[in-house]
């Protein structure tokens, strides 16, 4: 399956795990993520998220100017996000847990769940 | 790896540009926000994996403005005011829109210029305002219409110092009845700038019509000639005349007369200063020539007074040829009506049924 669609709806909760331990600039967030596995993530999708994390709360920013190149903007997160990341992580392992049961349950019980449906 | 120092690539800046173009409909706190420190980040991808990292930026754009909460292309935005809502309402959404509009990144340098400039609007609708003031005073005529229309010019100083200094204060936010956010005071302003925009062409064309109206007006008068003038000869005024008989023998004393019997006064300027005039009695003529002249110039009558250094004046030549006239029988006397030297022959025939000679 796609990876991106999945990751739409938990770009925020990636985003926010890979700056908790340390703050971070654009470009290296998006090679935190890459690393992590999710190779496909766009660049643009994390930096808009970034911005929207911002503007939520759940991250501050600075800039760091640079003498020779563009000054870098990091990230870093507040306590709001890591009240959000908690949460989500929560909301998550429940959904995945609940997913996992789904697809590894037995065949019987997902065609019932189909036939009552 | 340390890239902090990689300098800005043009191709990445480039790039960087055009986003910030597809971004133009968000505010500009939005749009800093979404594209600061994306030429670092930018630059360090293009370092690791080549320029071709570099997509196309519309769609770099719309996946920014999407993951970032915006709609993922720009809204069109329309100067379309949302009717039942107060007037107040209105005009804050004009305004806005307004802003918005101006606030685009081609348009903000024009914008800012303009914004520079207020003051030479103020000035400009104070005069439109000083010229309505003015035209409503008694008396107004369309004369001297540059600064003001015809009204007495210290009354025309008062009324454009008073209508630069309310425009002024306007302008500044200082003087409006009800403040800046009352909704009536705000429509009124607004009403009169549009006028004042429209009054500029108006005043501007009447301007125009009458300084045309003036200059043909001269142009007539000039043409015409003025009565005060006196008597005037191709075009110029004559301050004195030189009789000679037929034989050319100079004559004093010659009056002169029109057709109607009206006595050929020369009035140059300065005339009576310059000329020492021949006396009827206790008048003076200005119609029997040639005048004596004066040594200087007498600009007070007890210096008209002194007549020491004045003489009649001393033609070129002495004589001129003799002439005849086929209606003049021939005698060996000098003719007494043909006085006329070749100059000014033909003025003197014209001249000729008025012309006496003592």
């Amino acid at each position: 399956m796609d990876q991106t669609q999945l990751l739409k709806g938990v770009l925020d909760l990636a985003v926010l795990a890979v700056v908790r331990g340390e703050d971070g600039y654009g470009y290296d967030i998006v090679r935190r993520l890459r690393d992590g596995g999710l190779a496909d993530v766009g660049d643009a999708s994390v930096y808009g998220t970034l911005r929207r994390l911002y503007a939520a709360g759940a991250l501050t920013s600075y800039v760091v100017p640079s003498e020779s190149g563009p000054h870098r903007k990091y990230y870093g997160i507040t306590p709001i996000g890591r009240d959000q990341l908690k949460r989500q992580r929560d909301d998550w392992h429940t959904f995945s847990t609940t997913l996992d049961g789904l697809l590894d349950g037995p065949a019987h019980s997902t065609t019932s769940q189909g036939a009552s449906a | 790896m340390n890239t902090t120092e990689l300098p800005l690539r043009p191709d990445v800046a480039a790039f960087v540009a055009r986003v910030r173009e597809s971004l133009a409909d968000l505010s500009d706190e939005d749009r800093l926000e979404l594209t600061e420190g994306l030429e670092a980040d930018l630059t360090d991808q293009v370092a690791e994996h080549g320029g071709t990292v570099l997509g196309d930026p519309e769609a770099y754009a719309r996946e920014l403005r999407s993951a970032a909460g915006f709609d993922p292309v720009p809204r069109r935005r329309r100067l379309h005011v949302p009717t039942g809502r107060s007037l107040a309402e209105q005009l804050d959404i004009v305004r806005h829109l307004w802003d918005d509009q101006v606030a685009r990144p081609r348009i903000a340098p024009v914008w800012t210029v303009l914004v520079a400039l207020r003051p030479a609007w103020w000035l400009v609708r104070a005069w439109v305002a000083a010229v309505a003031v003015a035209r409503l005073v008694p008396g107004w005529y369309p004369y001297g219409f540059v600064w003001l229309p015809g009204v007495h010019q210290v009354l025309a100083v008062v009324i454009l110092v008073v209508c630069l200094a309310g425009s002024t204060w306007v302008g500044l936010g200082r003087l409006w009845p009800g403040g800046a956010r009352a909704v009536t005071p705000r429509a009124v302003l607004l009403a009169l700038n549009v006028v004042a925009i429209v009054g500029v062409p108006v005043i501007s064309g009447q301007l125009e019509a009458q300084s045309w109206s003036r200059y043909s007006q001269g142009y007539n008068e000039a043409l015409r000639g003025s009565d005060d003038e006196g008597l005037v000869s191709r075009g110029q005024q004559v301050c004195n005349i030189a009789a000679y008989d037929a034989s050319g023998q100079p004559l004093t004393g010659v009056q002169l007369f029109d057709q109607a019997g009206r006595p050929l006064d020369v009035a140059c300027y300065g005339q009576a200063g310059r000329t020492v005039p021949w006396v009827l009695g206790d008048v003076n003529r200005w119609n029997v020539f040639p005048l004596g002249v004066r040594a200087r110039p007498a600009r007070t009558p007890e210096r008209r007074a002194d007549l020491s250094g004045a003489s009649f004046p001393t033609p070129d030549r002495a004589t001129t040829p003799a002439v005849t006239n086929p209606l003049v029988p021939e005698v060996v006397e000098p003719a007494p009506e043909s006085d006329a030297p070749e100059g000014d022959a033909k003025k003197r025939d014209r001249q000729r049924d008025g012309v006496r000679q003592e």
